[in-house]
Order: structure tokens, then sequence, then C-alpha cells
């Protein structure tokens, strides 16, 4: 039994590896990755007109060297400066179909959690090819930047720039790995009092940055909190947004003598694409 | 059976002058509704001159205008108008049963029977059919909870029923409220989507076109009873209307009526309370002429409501209830202050 097990996984092995060696060559070979929903995508020919329906996505395309090719953004597609200048076809979370079929894409750039489940659902059984998006760590980040660049034709661009990402996110936590932890909150919202878990994005950044987020263990990635929470943790550091107010928070606990300290954005490296 | 001891006040022996009397509101009301769905087939964020529209309805035209006008543009207008229809011909039910002129489709906990439905599909992750399923099915339960409640013996009374409703209503808001705040984040804009009502999800609008149809036909023979209910239960039931009967009859309909329309398009408000209470005031008040008026002119206002609200500020897409109030409150109001001079 164990000798046939052996066997048979070493045909299979043996047969990756030549399916593997054989793929590179093969001329006529579709343009295929898999997203985030775990569906294979197959495109005959490379995405000539992409409709990318998060400012993410967005930036992930541009990444992954396609930034040509995007031709539809939603709403708050600031980066890169060029995205600015593209057709939007509304807001993630309701989208102007009309606008988005009108510039004829010929892949869809979804997002997960964010756009409507229905409109696209619709915009599948219209025919368009819609490739489903939502990184949940670094890697993810990385990879959707390569299977975007397979998508378009642009590994050329798409790899290195998805390594050079992966390198940079390497650096940081090379550098902070040995050094002793800082206890870390971040506050996503004032009012009410808004963390993430170590699930969400920053809050890996933290932990990558060489924090130790103290909200890190909550179930939700956004718990909602009691201020007293935060401050009977006594973290070293706060971190925020630019926009909240740190010291109000501290304020409205009463009397207390924690002195806040306003640390520069972290989540500026997580979209710090090549 | 003591049905057929009651005869209509004024009705009696002339039942044929009524049609013409009828007859013209309704037809003008048709030719409204006809025109807007029209022009909820010209306007749109992309431009589609008259010869291309007139293209794709004879079954030529480009791939891509056919494809705007008819997976898009056509079964959101109708869908509009099934369900402004539905919630108006709803809403006048529900003022009627409850002989208060606050009442509306959703007064009774129906659409928050339906949204907690949803929600709780959303998220144990099903979608599609599943999804509006558990609408449905959170709709019916809502439904027969306060059936359940509210059938003591004794005589009918709306209060009661009222009351209920209200109640269970609110449950339903704080259920809506703790799945809303216990939800993961990531869960969380395509609950508020549901939750805001848009008829940009709206799938199949030949369920809630054919109900509307059916309910309207069923409807027409009931009118002069629905013209006694809605002078009072003891004034009815002194006329020889059942008035239990017909009161937990209009009750079951118009609940079925509501779970259609959140069902396809989420909890769109106003157009079930405003829309009765506009056409009482141009048409007066008998069931026979105001609920086919509510169904055309409920089905009229959503439309032009939904083809503004994918149209104004293109690409960006407004909530439908937003346009619905902006446009019924002032006319409302308009009617309101010339009927009191």
């Amino acid at each position: 039994m164990a000798n046939k097990a052996f066997t048979s996984a070493l045909c299979s092995g043996l047969a990756g590896l030549l399916l593997a060696a054989c793929l590179p060559m093969n001329a006529d070979a579709s343009y295929c990755a898999i997203d985030d929903l775990g569906e294979q995508l197959c495109l005959e020919a490379p995405a000539q007109r992409i409709a990318a329906l998060s400012p993410g996505a967005t930036e992930l395309a541009f990444a992954a060297g396609a930034g040509e090719q995007v031709v539809a953004v939603v709403a708050h597609s600031d980066y890169p400066p060029e995205a600015e200048k593209l057709s939007s076809v509304g807001d993630h979370q309701r989208i102007d179909l009309e606008a988005l079929l009108s510039l004829q894409p010929d892949l869809v750039i979804g997002w997960v959690s964010g756009n409507p489940p229905a409109q696209l659902e619709k915009l599948a059984a219209l025919g368009l090819s819609v490739f489903y998006l939502e990184p949940q760590h670094f890697e993810g980040i990385a990879s959707a930047i390569e299977r975007l660049a397979s998508l378009t034709d642009s590994e050329t661009q798409g790899y290195p720039a998805a390594d050079d990402f992966r390198n940079q996110m390497a650096a940081l936590e090379a550098r902070y790995a040995d050094l002793e932890p800082v206890s870390v909150f971040y506050q996503v919202w004032e009012t009410p009092l808004m963390s993430v878990n170590d699930e969400n994005f920053i809050g890996q950044i933290i932990s990558l940055c060489g924090g130790d987020n103290i909200m890190g263990e909550q179930t939700r990635q956004v718990p909602r909190l009691n201020p007293e929470v935060a401050i009977a943790e006594n973290p070293a550091a706060i971190v925020t947004g630019v926009t909240a107010k740190i010291t109000a928070t501290g304020s409205s606990i009463g009397g207390n003598t924690l002195s806040f300290q306003r640390l520069p954005m972290i989540i500026s490296f997580l979209f710090r694409l090549p | 059976m003591r049905t057929t001891r009651y005869r209509p006040p004024g009705d009696a022996g002339r039942a044929s002058p009524v049609m013409p009397r009828f007859a013209l509101p309704l037809i003008v009301l048709a030719l409204l509704a006809v025109l807007a769905i029209g022009g909820a087939m010209i306007v749109g964020s992309a431009t589609l001159g008259l010869e291309q529209l007139a293209a794709v309805f004879v079954g030529q035209g480009e791939p891509l205008a056919h494809t705007l006008v008819m997976e898009l543009r056509l079964p959101r207008a109708l869908s509009a108008f099934a369900v402004g229809g539905l919630l108006a011909v709803a809403g006048a039910l529900m003022q009627i049963l409850l002989r208060n002129p606050l009442a509306d489709p959703y007064v009774l906990g129906i659409s928050g029977g339906a949204a907690v439905g949803a929600l709780a599909a959303m998220l144990a992750g099903l979608g599609g059919v599943l999804l509006s399923g558990s609408a449905f099915g959170g709709a019916l339960l809502s439904m027969l909870l306060v059936f359940a409640l509210a059938r003591g013996e004794g005589s009918w009374t709306p209060s009661r029923l009222l009351l209920t409703g209200v109640v269970v209503a609110s449950g339903w808001g704080a259920v809506i409220t703790l799945l809303l705040s216990l939800s993961p984040t990531q869960a969380l804009p395509g609950m508020l989507f549901w939750l805001m009502g848009d008829l940009s999800y709206a799938r199949a609008p030949w369920v809630p076109l054919t109900l509307l149809l059916l309910v309207c036909l069923l409807l027409m023979p009931l009118g002069r009873h629905l013209n006694v209910l809605a002078r009072g239960p003891m004034q009815a039931a002194s006329l020889g209307v059942d008035v239990r009967w017909l009161s937990w009859g209009i009750y079951l309909i118009a609940s079925l009526l509501t779970a259609t329309a959140v069902t396809s398009a989420g909890t769109i408000g106003f157009v079930g309370l405003v829309v009765p209470h506009m056409l009482r005031l141009v048409l007066g008040n008998d069931q026979r002429l105001i609920l086919p008026a509510c169904a055309l002119s409920g089905g009229l206002l959503l439309v032009v409501a939904d083809t503004l609200a994918r149209s104004v500020i293109a690409p960006e897409q407004l909530p439908v209830g937003v346009i619905t109030a902006l446009l019924g409150v002032p006319v409302f109001l308009l009617l309101l202050n010339r009927s009191r001079s």
C-alpha cells in the first residue's frame, strides 16, 4: 500500500514537473489566474480594457504593469495619480452598470466584500469576465499583482513588482524582528472608539513593524470598544489616521495621565507599491 | 353569506355609470406610466438615440445597445413599476385596515422580518435566490407572528393589530441593529446596501408584476366592502360585512404584497405611505378607484424616481428612496394645501 501510494505520488509529482516545464513553452496558452474566491478565470487574449471596481484594484492593476489598460475605475481611486483621470463608473457600493458596460471592458476586477454581489453576478451573467479580488495578507497582495499581470500579459513588469513588494515587506520584518515589541493601540475611529485585530491588514502591519497590537486578539476585525479597555491595557503608543483626534479620546476618559503620542500613519507602507 | 344583505351606499341599482367615472383617471395614469417607462428606456448614463432604441425593440441594433436596454433598463423599469405599485396598494390597504393615516406597508413589521431574513442569509454567506428566499421567509414569519399574536377572541380591533405589529417591528429593528453590530466588517457594505433599498439588483420583474395584476383583479369585487370598512369596523359590521374575515384577508394580501416588494428591492420608503393619500386628495376615497390608481401611480412614481436616481449625478447612483421623497413631499404638501382651501 505504502509503496503504491509512493509510486502514485511520484508519478503525479513527475507529471506536475513536466506540466510546469511545458507551460511556458506553450505558445497559444490562454491567460489564466485563480481569483480570491478560488475560481479560475481564463482569457483568450490578454485583457485590454480593465474595469477596476475598487480603489485597491486600481492600484494593483497599475502595480501589475496594466495601468494603460484600465478604462474604468470607481470613486476615490486616487492612486496612482493617473487613475484620477480615468472614467468613473460610480461608487464601489453602487456601480453604474450602464456606464460600465458602455466602456466595454474585457476584464472586471471585482471586490469580494465591497461591491454588491448581485451587481457582479449580473455582469457575469452578461458575459463579462469577473475576477474577484480581496487580498487578506501581504502575500495575497503580491500574488494579486502577479495574477493580474498574468491576465494582462505583463508578467515582465508585474512579477518583479510583486517580488519588490515581498522584499520590502521582508526588509521591514527583518528590521524589527529582534527588537523589543512596543505595545500599540491603533485607533481607526474616535466615536465610537474602534480598533483593529491581528487579522486586519493594519494589525498585520503593526506586528510586522515591531508593534504588539493590544487589540490583536479581538474576534472582530474592527472591534468597537469602550475607551476604558484601551486605557487599561496601557499601550506604549497610540497610532491613528490623520483625521482622528487622539487627545479628545484621552480627555473623554477623564483625568487620565496617559500621554498620547501621535505617530505617523503606518498604513502608508501598505500602498507603497512601485 | 351575510354579505348578501349589504347594499353599497349610493350605487344600488346603477352600476354602469360608475365605469366611465373611473375610467378617465385610470386611463390617464396608465398613459403616464407608459410614458415614464418609455422615458426610463431613453434616459441613462449611456446616450442612446431614438433610432437605436427603436432598432433594439424590433430585434436589431448593435449588441451593446441591446444589452443596455433589454438587460438593464427594461427589467429595472418594470421592477420599479411593479414594486412601486405593490407598495402603494399595500399602503392603501394598511391605511383602511388600521384606520390610521400614518400606516404604511412596513408599519406591521413585514420589512423588518424580511430584513432580518436577508441579513441572516448574508451572514451565512448565501446569495442570489437563497437570499431572496430567506428575505421572503422572514417577511412571512413576521406576518404569521403578528397574526398569531393579534388574533384574540372577541371583536376585531384595528388598534390591537397595530400595536402588535408596531411592537414586533421594533423587535425586528433591534435584531437588525444587533446583527449589524455583530457582523464581520466585510459583510457590512452588502448589508447596508440591502437595507437602503435599491432596484439595481431586482432580477425577475415578472413575479411582482404578475402579483400586482392578480391582486388588482382580486380586489376589484371587494371595493365596496372596503369602502364600508374604511368608515369603521362598527359601521361595516352593521351593514353586514364580515369584518373579521375581510380584515384578515386584507392583512394577508397587504403583507404578501409588501413581502414581494421588499424581497425584490429592499425597503423603499415613502411610496406606500404617501401615494394613497395623494390619490385620495385628488380622486376621493372610493377604494374601487383608489386601489387600481395606487397600483398605477405607485409604479409611475417609482419608475420616475429610479430613472432620476440612476442618472442625475451619473455615474454616481443615488438611493431611490431619496428621490421618491424629494419628488413626493412637495407634491403631497401642495395637494394638501389646495384641498384645504
